[in-house]
């Protein structure tokens, strides 16, 4: 089943294009990364899908429905979970009322315990959200954007911030989002991050189409080259 | 448990953990009340008519700080954007920050009710004082539509400044501080167009001491206004979510 589908989408700033008949289908159970420079378009693309930012042209469909300008129904939002590059939420909340919260917002919310279960964030439940450490914040956004147990998952820089470890321990949750079928679209500078996790990449670069590759039929070392040469930080 | 319950009660929770919103809200009103209604009693034993004045002043600070604030920093540090992302209900969401809003102005009100009653001998009616609590309570809808728009404009850093560009100024001029008969006449003008000198006239009418003014009209001006915010703001709505063209 395809969830995202993405037909000639065309983007620009001030007469310069972003990006130009850029076409995506995304399918459950699929991760595909989008990686490319700084400024390049990532978080236009997403701002894009989500209803943020207007394309200039092209077709977005989201779970077969076309979305004709930017709004995005609450219907559609109850199916997918957004975890943003500058994300934040009010830090004078503790994690545990952030999830009661949020919780509040969806139909079928899942419970905090079989959040914790799925996102190590026990130990912050009770702390505000002001006094995390940059990588706790966003070990908490990706919780959040789990709770309403989302069929789309947008991931924009994840992993900024993150220790090694709970890098790891989201990498695994991924995974088994990924089985359950998730689809989800993960933007990093991590090229480790997008070779583990993905099934395609995106490759997005200033004055040049976007290209997808599809990674699983290639070494680390292949696509680490394949970026380089496409000037990829 | 409903949307905007939830909402409110997390909001209040967020207001609470911060002293710097509700002391001087609470504070400022019943020590101006205390010091020029009370102490220094300059109108001559016109307790209850400077009474309605705080009262007026006191209630148009959490709508319009709550708002503009709150409203500034959910939208300029991206917490207003990911719970517009989410299936939220963006009526919940303001619901729940007028609702508290009106909460903090009642408190501020049963504050100076008691200061009145206790310190100035001020004696109404019982209809009287429920009357007061109904104006001015619905009377804090003009001030956070004010917010709300001063919220979807100012930076979030700003937006407490340009409320104090705007609130001490429009209390001023509105004759809650001192007499308008004692001002010059541009300022009674002026005065004609701000929500605070309608809010305040009827206040003072249901202590026998408004203008000639019909209610009828302050309560038309008083709507006209807050649509006129609302209608506005419905303009600037792709600034809540950070959205662009």
């Amino acid at each position: 089943m395809t969830i995202l589908s993405i037909t000639n989408l065309s983007k620009s700033y001030a007469n310069t294009a972003v990006f130009n008949d850029f076409s995506l289908h995304v399918k459950a159970g699929e991760v595909v990364a989008v990686l490319g420079e700084n400024g390049v378009g990532k978080t236009t693309l997403m701002r894009c899908i989500l209803g943020l930012t207007a394309a200039d042209g092209g077709a977005i469909k989201l779970f077969g429905e076309q979305q004709t300008n930017r709004y995005r129904s609450a219907a559609l939002k109850e199916r997918w979970g957004v975890v943003m590059q500058v994300g934040a939420v009010n830090g004078q909340l503790t994690v545990h009322e952030q999830i009661q919260l949020h919780q509040s917002y969806y139909t079928h919310p899942v419970s905090v315990d079989a959040l914790t279960q799925q996102v190590p964030i026990e130990p912050l439940l009770h702390k505000r959200f002001a006094v995390l450490s940059g990588g706790e914040q966003q070990r908490v956004l990706f919780a959040l954007a789990l709770i309403g147990q989302p069929q789309l998952l947008f991931l924009d820089e994840p992993s900024v911030g993150m220790d090694l470890n709970t890098r790891q321990h989201m990498w695994q949750c991924i995974e088994s989002l990924k089985t359950q079928g998730v689809a989800i679209i993960l933007t990093t500078h991590y090229i480790e991050e997008a070779y583990q996790l993905a099934d395609s990449v995106v490759l997005l670069r200033k004055q040049a189409p976007a290209e997808q590759l599809p990674i699983k039929t290639m070494s680390l070392e292949q696509l680490m080259s394949t970026l380089t040469g496409a000037h990829v930080s | 448990m409903s949307q905007w319950i939830v909402e409110a009660q997390m909001d209040m929770r967020a207001l609470l953990r911060s002293p710097s919103f509700y002391l001087p809200a609470f504070a400022f009103p019943v020590v101006f009340y205390f010091f020029f209604g009370i102490m220094l009693d300059f109108s001559n034993g016109h307790s209850d008519y400077l009474l309605i004045s705080y009262a007026c002043f006191g209630i148009m600070g959490p709508p319009f700080f709550h708002l503009a604030v709150s409203l500034a920093s959910e939208r300029t540090q991206g917490w207003l954007t990911l719970k517009l992302l989410s299936p939220m209900q963006f009526n919940s969401f303001i619901a729940a920050k007028l609702f508290n809003s009106a909460l903090f102005s009642v408190v501020i009100l049963l504050l100076l009710y008691i200061e009145a009653a206790w310190l100035a001998d001020v004696r109404l009616w019982f209809w009287q004082w429920g009357l007061l609590t109904l104006i001015f309570t619905l009377g804090t809808l003009p001030f956070a539509a004010l917010g709300m728009l001063i919220g979807a404009l100012a930076p979030d850093r700003a937006a407490a400044g340009v409320v104090n560009l705007i609130y001490l100024p429009m209390a001023l001029l509105s004759g809650l501080w001192f007499p308008l008969f004692l001002m010059p006449d541009w300022v009674q003008w002026v005065a004609y167009g701000l929500p605070s000198y309608h809010l305040v006239q009827l206040g003072y009418g249901v202590i026998g001491q408004g203008d000639e003014v019909s209610w009828y009209w302050h309560i038309t001006y008083l709507c006209l206004f807050s649509v006129g915010m609302m209608l506005i703001l419905r303009g600037l709505s792709g600034r809540f979510s950070g959205s662009n063209p």
